[in-house]
């Protein structure tokens, strides 16, 4: 099967899909960004009581808040939170996955189960992932001149 | 002189080899992503910023523009990135302390880069397997020309599944 009819025909469940920062509305802005810093992940999902998600939050909204929002550390998440956001559900096509990153211009999306609850993430490093283990030949036998480091490396 | 006539093929005698052979089922997308250039995704426009510009100037900068990267350069050449995740680990919660200091001491100094002419499926290489998420673009001169990122990688994809757009 092509590439392109692999994506259209296999589901999220297949990408890696990373377990996710799952954090409560109430919860602090500083203590999202520690946790963030602490798993190298560069976003959490904002949750209700159930785990279904509400929002997300991001290191894309740090620059702004360092600005224009003093005091923004002990702020709750909540009143950060975006409005416009997308989830998928692991049974959907891979390629809904890049619909959604392109529509809502976002870095990752929340995976949802069948009953809506927020199961993990998966970005566009996962769909790159993907990629690569199905088109190894051309994408993995490229070569790369910088070593790798982990501290380095950027993350959905 | 009589005309030669050409002996009708007997199917009998000829065994095509490739008879059973099936081919591979490539599609345009992975004809794309093998064949085209890294130009073909979008990778303009992008900031630049000097070594010596301070973290402050730079934080503002992005949140202003709303941009997830500067690159730094010195002379036309790249000698840094500095993305969100350095925001992340370096800046926040201590603003205060790094903001004076010059962009050349929190970026990731010499980032891994791609050529105009290579493929796409080098940038994706570079992120799925390097892990980087922003690649700075730069031509046979070694001068910066663009950057492809998260956004623009997937605008591309999608370019192939027109049907989702």
């Amino acid at each position: 099967m092509g590439l392109q009819k692999d994506m259209l025909t296999r589901q999220v469940k297949e990408l890696p899909i990373k377990p996710g920062i799952l954090v409560a509305p109430d919860t602090t802005v500083g203590e999202c960004i520690r946790r963030m810093r602490e798993n190298k992940q560069g976003s959490v999902i904002v949750v209700d009581k159930h785990g279904k998600p509400e929002g997300r939050f991001s290191e894309h909204q740090i620059a702004n808040l360092i600005i224009n929002r003093p005091g923004y550390n002990e702020e709750p998440v909540s009143e950060h939170i975006r409005e416009y956001w997308g989830c998928v559900s692991l049974t959907d096509a891979i390629v809904s996955v890049a619909h959604k990153l392109q529509t809502y211009h976002q870095r990752f999306v929340v995976v949802v189960n069948e009953e809506g609850r927020a199961v993990g993430v998966v970005g566009q490093r996962g769909l790159m992932e993907y990629i690569a283990d199905n088109f190894p030949y051309e994408v993995k036998a490229q070569s790369m001149d910088a070593a790798v480091s982990i501290d380095n490396r950027e993350g959905a | 002189m009589a005309k030669r006539q050409r002996r009708p093929i007997d199917e009998g005698e000829f065994n095509d080899p490739l008879k059973n052979y099936d081919s591979i089922d490539v599609d345009e997308f992975e004809i794309a992503l093998r064949e085209e250039h890294v130009t073909d995704i979008e990778t303009k426009p992008f900031v630049t910023v000097s070594p010596h510009t301070s973290v402050g100037d730079v934080v503002a900068k992005m949140a202003e523009m709303g941009i997830g990267c500067v690159l730094v350069t010195e002379a036309e050449r790249l000698v840094g990135i500095f993305t969100q995740r350095d925001l992340l680990m370096k800046v926040a919660e201590r603003f205060d302390e790094v903001k004076g200091l010059p962009v050349s001491d929190l970026m990731s100094p010499d980032p891994v880069v791609v050529h105009e002419t290579e493929s796409p499926a080098v940038a994706i290489n570079l992120m799925a397997v390097g892990g980087f998420r922003h690649v700075p673009v730069l031509d046979v001169d070694d001068r910066v020309t663009g950057l492809v990122g998260p956004r623009r990688t997937t605008k591309y994809l999608q370019k192939y599944f027109p049907s989702m757009a």
